[in-house]
């Protein structure tokens, strides 16, 4: 049997100690969690940056849930002028017109409002909190968290427009079908 | 005589008037309530039209900048730091 070095063990425990445990974006992986901001925003010794960072903070939070809760508002309006669609493409059908290509967009568009709600309620459930590291780093910290919400708001905006796009098709299928003219339907 | 007579005419008048007196003036403030008119809540019921060109109108009703103006604000809040 081997003898047993403490000097490579030894060496082995040094190094998990001093290896340095880097800050991940807290923002995005969530790591720094509540408690752990409240103490580092209470070691800010500059009383009105301390107060800023603590508003922006709540800002974000608020900012998040508004966004999303009229995301969540217009796409059950959108849900539910596709159901309305349905009903008149239902009695077209019903007067003996062919209406397999606006069933065809009702799907794609069911699946498009479905996955948008999903992004809207992950959306509504993601916290934002600064990664506060130093106190003459807090700028960058709050400007990376305020940029991170942007992206992630503007890509769930992003589903709900492509959402309303996809009704808007069955719309567009519709009114070929019963031969009307359709109007403002462009979206930026 | 006279002055019995007038002392006489002076009680009485008193004691008609305090049979009179009903109290202070009586406030004519009608209770708030009576006065507050009923208010009307129009309720405008939602369209239930099956036109495509009214289907695409509310459609665009939902069309939003995406939060573009909260945003901004928040940039300009953090400014300070």
């Amino acid at each position: 049997m081997k003898k047993f070095t403490p000097l490579p063990c030894l060496f082995a425990l040094a190094l998990i100690v001093a290896t340095p445990v880097y800050a991940q974006t807290a923002t995005r992986s969530g790591k720094m969690n509540r408690e752990e901001f409240r103490a580092k925003v209470s070691a800010i010794r500059d009383e009105k940056k301390k107060a800023l960072v603590e508003r922006m903070d709540t800002k974000m939070k608020e900012l998040n849930a508004k966004r999303t809760a009229i995301l969540l508002r217009h796409l059950d309006k959108i849900e539910e002028i596709l159901n309305r669609i349905e009903t008149r493409a239902l009695e077209v059908e019903k007067g003996g017109k062919d209406i397999a290509s606006v069933k065809t967009a009702v799907q794609k568009a069911k699946d498009a409002i479905a996955a948008a709600r999903t992004a809207v309620n992950v959306q509504a459930a993601k916290t934002y909190i600064i990664d506060i590291t130093t106190e003459d780093k807090l700028g960058a910290a709050v400007s990376a968290a305020r940029t991170t919400l942007a992206r992630d708001l503007q890509a769930t905006h992003q589903a709900v427009v492509a959402a309303r796009k996809s009704v808007r098709e069955v719309l567009t299928a519709l009114a070929k079908v019963v031969g009307e003219k359709l109007t403002n339907t462009t979206e930026k | 005589m006279k002055t019995k007579s007038a002392i006489f005419l002076a009680v009485s008048a008193l004691f008609l008037a305090a049979c009179n007196y009903t109290g202070p003036a009586a406030t004519t403030t009608t209770p708030p309530t009576a006065a507050t008119p009923t208010t009307t809540i129009s309720v405008t019921p939602t369209t239930a039209s099956t036109n495509v060109n009214d289907l695409n109108a509310e459609l665009n009703a939902t069309v939003d900048d995406g939060g573009q103006a909260d945003l901004n604000q928040l940039q300009k809040d953090a400014s300070g730091l």
